[in-house]
């Protein structure tokens, strides 16, 4: 950034990387440039893990109204935003979610019946395997992005450390993060924060923008006067990419296209992609108080699954019966995973629970306090 | 086998529902998961699924209805396939961790509070406020087994200190008299109190914020060297000194007794006696004549004594002590005489028991030995006169003739409550004390 | 041996750690070129380069979030806040991430980093600058608030809390950062972030203080033995968690307890100091405890702060009060 006086008055020259993408469209027509020419097997599981997480949502907003868990957020509509862009790390690379990213989270490894445990207000369902690189829910807003500026800080510090190659010796490049959160949360100061400190510092990180037109009864217009969200990125002096939010191959396309640039050292990206929260925010939510329903059905054309099917339907990379399939086995999954987790439900709640993991070492008196609560049974 | 689907609680703070549509009748079959209702909370309109499948038994609720979580909506009879809904447990929700004291770390016995109760109430007294006393003291009390309610606290406001308790323990236990004594001193001081209290509302001044017990900043100021608090004995003397001379009116008629001849007979007769032993005999004599002065007075209540027990100062290292000779006027001049040894030894070695010091009618105080001429003694509560001597010696006194003579005249001070005597009483009495001495046939015919 | 002050006993104890873990991180604002506004971090910059030592925005909330990542990440961040008046911009990262993230991911993840920050009045400073909230800290579970109260505490403690497998906030007394010198031992040495310690023993009663207020105590305390007052002084070290045992035996045998604090006396730290001992010392105590604190109001602006701030009058006649209490 220089300083050169001279002209009285003219247009700053910036650094301006602000662009929007489109690959696969509602009626499933594809921009052969942008194709990114994903194999079968890779659509096939993406496909799967969509449904996955619609299904599972349908069922847990079930069981929420039937009491048998707690609130949560449902992903219904945003699953092309999650599992495109988290289709693009590899398993080394970290996540930060916030606490929306159940496609994510399934598409990582996450067991439904681990989602379910945390639901049904079970410590032990947030617990994280032990190689695991994705952090847990984060619920206030915003918070988790400097976490992942922080991370993204010390693989970069390896880096210029070792020369090259990550820390686990792979390649040329480093670990990549990718941290997710709303629109809403672009209001929040951790977020700018973050997004500072990230492209001060040309950190590894992918922040992953999930415009899904709400937060809660506030739209979009309501958060911000920027007509994008991704030009936000313009003021940090990092390069801002939209997305259409419902088309899985550019939200791919972008986040590899992030992920790369990060794990060559060239810095964060903001990846705004735009979609839509078609079901609650949480179950506490009547969205019919504050939006028109109009609204949600011009969505629903706009359906990121069935795009994704009338996309390879057309390549004959899969037809109905595959999709039938998948269907039926995503329910069975879901199936188990609700009667896994009811078993759970019965095993755990030892209210002694509470104290574990709050201290690497307890101190003698909060021992104490755990006796009693175990003396109470 | 019916089950039945009752209101879940929906969570963020909701606890009831309206019924806006009931879906099912009575007789449909119905599966997981179908829509049975329509409800509205104040957050949103819900449709609620049945956690059943079966037939509908019945329907428990119509639109309108408001029903509250765990309210029954719709009972159905039996498909075994449906699952239960796992119940919500709301028991845990209720119960406030109260916070135990945890015993394993301080290893202290806790008490029962019964027990301390139980131990207040000996004195016959429902148990009232809990008398001031530091933890620490109370536990003393404990461990040696004294009640502490009934402990004459020399502390500031009546505290009870580990001194007062120790003191206690070595007098033996409190005497029914003697916690009756405590019971008049607490009415005593808490009439004071109020009396204190109705006065400074009626003048309207605003009380003083007086911190509770320990102020967090401390009162007073300490010069380096300077002032010492006073301390265990001397803080016990100095609370009843100046309770006695705060509480009654004194007055000290004073005279002169003659006692040249007394001390010619007590010189030829009986050395071994002091003259404190000769006034202790006249003033019982006097008493007998003149009963007012051997009297108690409390609670406005005056009890002229027919018994007469003698009080006689003696002065110790500790201070002033006032042991009690018991039923003087039963005694021989010889075993008073023998009597106030004993007790004056057992004084200075410190070996006096609680019924040693207590249980006196009238008092006698001898300052003479060290000197002085005259003194106003202060009267020994619940008594009500106090008979003090000074130095006797050879003093020139005018005769009826008009000579001049040396006589050994002895000072006395008779201070009397004028709540119960007036001044000719004590002149009266003091005359006959004078008369008694300065005759010794007398004074063996009459005590 | 070498005579330090608390200043130049931070600097070392950072430079040990570094020299020793190259996970450890030192970020802040202007503690790299510059060296810190206190020079607590001079020379590290230079030393181990702009990675290691980052010079971040004016951003507290990603100071410490950002802290919180590279902990998760498996390096050991040192931040410091400027001054603890501001650290409130980041409060809500250590309660609501640090303090929890071992918790929340049941052990794959913790949090091994340290907040540092001057803290306490003094030093003739702007509002905001003098500031004792540690019960702020110390009301979080999962979080290890810590006072030295010299330069050799510090050193031991700072280098303590860099190998805490948990975060610690570490709290500097502004005031006694270069007021005075101690024997700091050349070898590294590494204290215990669980217990206070005994500086001055006595019989007649329990004082129990931190950071700066340890020297007033002490220096009360040396007043008063000349009275035949004899002292039992505790260096709290750790506000929480709290090493109760120490006073609580302290207490136990002497009977009488004054504690002092610069933060403001309403829910200030004594209380719960207060607290524990009317729990396990109650039977022995034979005068009510004293607290000497700084009044409820906010610090005021320096031309007043000393009378905010307990002196050693203050303190002796405290002492002397609760000694002569009779019992």
């Amino acid at each position: 950034m220089g300083y050169a006086p001279g002209m009285p008055r003219s247009d700053i020259e910036i650094d301006l990387r602000l662009e929007e993408m489109h690959v696969l469209d509602e009626n499933g027509d594809v921009d052969e440039d942008l194709d990114p020419g994903l194999d079968r097997d890779e659509l096939i599981e993406m496909a799967r893990v969509m449904l996955l997480a619609r299904r599972f949502d349908e069922r847990r907003l079930k069981l929420q109204q039937q009491g048998r868990i707690g609130t949560f957020a449902p992903v219904i509509g945003q699953e092309a935003s999650q599992v495109g862009t988290v289709s693009a790390l590899a398993d080394s690379d970290w996540v930060v979610p916030s606490y929306r990213e159940s496609a994510v989270a399934l598409w990582r490894g996450t067991s439904m019946t681990d989602l379910l445990l945390y639901d049904a207000g079970f410590n032990e369902g947030a617990q994280v395997e032990p190689e695991s690189r994705d952090l847990p829910i984060a619920i206030p807003v915003g918070t988790q992005l400097p976490h992942a500026a922080g991370i993204g800080y010390v693989i970069a510090m390896r880096h210029a450390a070792n020369g090259n190659g990550d820390e686990n010796g792979n390649g040329d490049g480093s670990d990549v993060v990718m941290t997710f959160f709303g629109d809403g949360a672009t209001s929040e100061g951790d977020v700018h924060e973050a997004l500072n400190l990230a492209a001060l510092r040309s950190l590894p990180v992918v922040f992953v923008c999930q415009n899904n037109q709400w937060a809660i009864s506030t739209p979009v217009a309501g958060q911000t006067a920027s007509a994008t969200l991704a030009q936000k990125a313009v003021a940090y002096g990092m390069p801002g990419l939209r997305v259409d939010g419902n088309d899985i191959l550019a939200t791919r396309v972008a986040a590899a296209e992030a992920v790369a640039r990060a794990r060559a050292g060239d810095g964060p990206t903001f990846v705004e992609c735009v979609t839509y929260r078609m079901a609650v925010h949480t179950t506490a939510d009547d969205p019919s108080v504050y939006r028109d329903e109009d609204e949600v059905e011009q969505w629903k054309r706009r359906d990121p699954i069935d795009r994704l099917r009338t996309y390879m339907s057309n390549r004959d990379l899969a037809g109905d019966d595959d999709f039938e399939q998948i269907e039926s086995s995503v329910s069975e999954q879901v199936a188990n995973a609700v009667e896994q987790a009811e078993a759970r439900f019965e095993e755990l709640g030892d209210p002694a629970g509470m104290f574990d993991h709050v201290w690497a070492e307890p101190p003698p008196y909060v021992e104490a306090q755990r006796r009693e609560v175990e003396r109470r049974g | 086998m019916s089950r039945t689907f009752s209101l879940q609680d929906p969570g963020e703070g909701i606890h009831e529902a309206e019924v806006a549509e009931v879906l099912v009748a009575e007789g449909d079959s119905v599966e997981e998961d179908d829509s049975v209702m329509v409800v509205t909370t104040d957050k949103a309109d819900s449709e609620l699924p049945s956690p059943f499948a079966g037939t509908v038994e019945t329907v428990h609720v119509s639109v309108g209805d408001i029903v509250e979580v765990g309210d029954p909506l719709v009972t159905f009879d039996g498909d075994e396939d449906g699952e239960e809904p796992a119940e919500r447990d709301e028991e845990d929700e209720g119960e406030s961790d109260e916070g135990e004291e945890d015993q394993e770390t301080d290893g202290e016995e806790e008490e029962d509070p019964e027990d301390e109760a139980d131990r207040r109430s000996t004195s016959g007294e429902p148990s009232a406020a809990p008398v001031p006393a530091s933890p620490s003291t109370r536990r003393l009390a404990r461990e040696l087994d004294i009640d502490i309610s009934a402990v004459d606290g020399s502390g500031p406001g009546g505290r009870v200190l580990a001194d007062d308790v120790r003191k206690a323990a070595e007098g033996g236990r409190p005497d029914a008299e003697g916690a009756e004594k405590k019971d008049e001193k607490r009415k005593k001081k808490k009439e004071k109190k109020e009396k204190k209290e109705k006065r400074a509302k009626e003048a309207e001044e605003p009380e003083e914020e007086q911190p509770q017990e320990q102020p967090t900043e401390p009162r007073r100021r300490e010069e380096p060297g300077g002032a010492q608090p006073l301390r265990g004995w001397r803080r016990a003397t100095a609370r009843r000194v100046a309770e006695s001379w705060q509480t009654i009116p004194h007055v000290t008629h004073m005279d002169r007794a003659d006692i040249t001849g007394l001390e010619t007979f007590r010189a030829e007769r009986a050395p071994d006696l002091t003259m404190t032993a000769f006034v202790v005999k006249a003033a019982i004599g006097a008493l007998s004549e003149h009963p007012r002065f051997n009297a108690t007075f409390r609670d406005d209540e005056l009890e002229v004594r027919p018994d007469c027990h003698v009080g006689v100062a003696v002065d110790t290292e500790r201070g002033l002590v006032v042991p009690v000779l018991a039923d003087a006027d039963r005694r021989s001049l010889r075993e008073i005489g023998d009597e106030l040894e004993q007790l004056g030894e057992r004084a200075r070695s410190g070996s006096l028991e609680r019924d040693d010091v207590s249980g006196g009618t009238f008092t006698v105080t001898n300052v003479g030995p060290l000197g002085g001429t005259a003194f106003t003694p202060i009267i020994v509560p619940p008594q009500v006169a106090i008979l003090g001597l000074a130095r006797a010696a050879p003093t020139p006194v005018v005769t009826d003739d008009g000579e001049i003579v040396v006589r050994t005249m002895l000072p006395i001070c008779l201070a009397f409550d004028h709540r119960i005597n007036d001044g000719a009483d004590a002149a009266r009495f003091v005359s006959t004390i004078v008369a008694l001495l300065e005759d010794p046939d007398e004074l063996l015919m009459r005590s | 041996m070498a005579e330090r002050t608390m200043i130049e006993a931070i600097r070392l104890a950072l430079h040990e750690a570094m020299t020793e873990d190259d996970s450890v991180v030192v970020l802040g604002e202007d503690v790299g070129v510059d060296g810190g506004v206190f020079r607590a971090t001079e020379g590290l910059h230079e030393e181990f380069g702009p990675w290691r030592v980052f010079d971040s925005p004016l951003a507290e909330a990603v100071i410490v979030g950002a802290s919180v990542g590279m902990a998760i990440a498996g390096a050991r961040p040192v931040c410091e806040l400027q001054f603890s008046g501001f650290s409130y911009l980041g409060f809500h990262q250590l309660e609501e991430h640090a303090a929890r993230m071992r918790w929340r991911s049941r052990g794959r993840f913790s949090v091994p980093m340290v907040v540092r920050m001057p803290y306490g009045a003094g030093v003739r400073a702007l509002e905001h600058h003098s500031e004792s909230k540690e019960v702020i800290f110390a009301h979080v579970p999962g979080l290890t608030t810590v006072i030295p109260s010299g330069p050799r505490s510090a050193r031991a403690l700072l280098a303590a809390a860099i190998r805490s497998p948990d975060p610690v906030v570490f709290l500097e007394p502004k005031s006694i950062y270069r007021s005075f010198r101690e024997e700091v031992p050349d070898e590294p040495e590494v204290g215990d972030l669980r217990s206070a310690r005994r500086v001055r023993e006595g019989d007649d009663i329990t004082l129990v203080a931190w950071g700066a207020m340890v020297r007033r105590t002490q220096e009360a305390a040396d007043e008063l033995a000349d009275d035949g007052i004899e002292c039992d002084v505790i260096d709290l070290r750790t506000v929480s968690p709290l090493d109760e045992s120490s006073i609580v035996e302290s207490a136990q045998r002497t009977g009488r307890v004054a504690i002092v604090h610069e933060a403001h006396r309403s829910f200030g730290p004594a209380g719960e100091i207060i607290a524990r001992l009317v729990e396990q010392a109650f039977w022995q105590l034979e005068a009510p405890i004293a607290r000497v604190t700084g009044y409820d109001v906010h610090v005021p602006y320096f031309a007043r702060e000393q009378a905010y701030l307990p002196d050693g009058d203050r303190i002796a006649e405290a002492i002397r009060a609760t000694v002569e209490e009779p019992s």
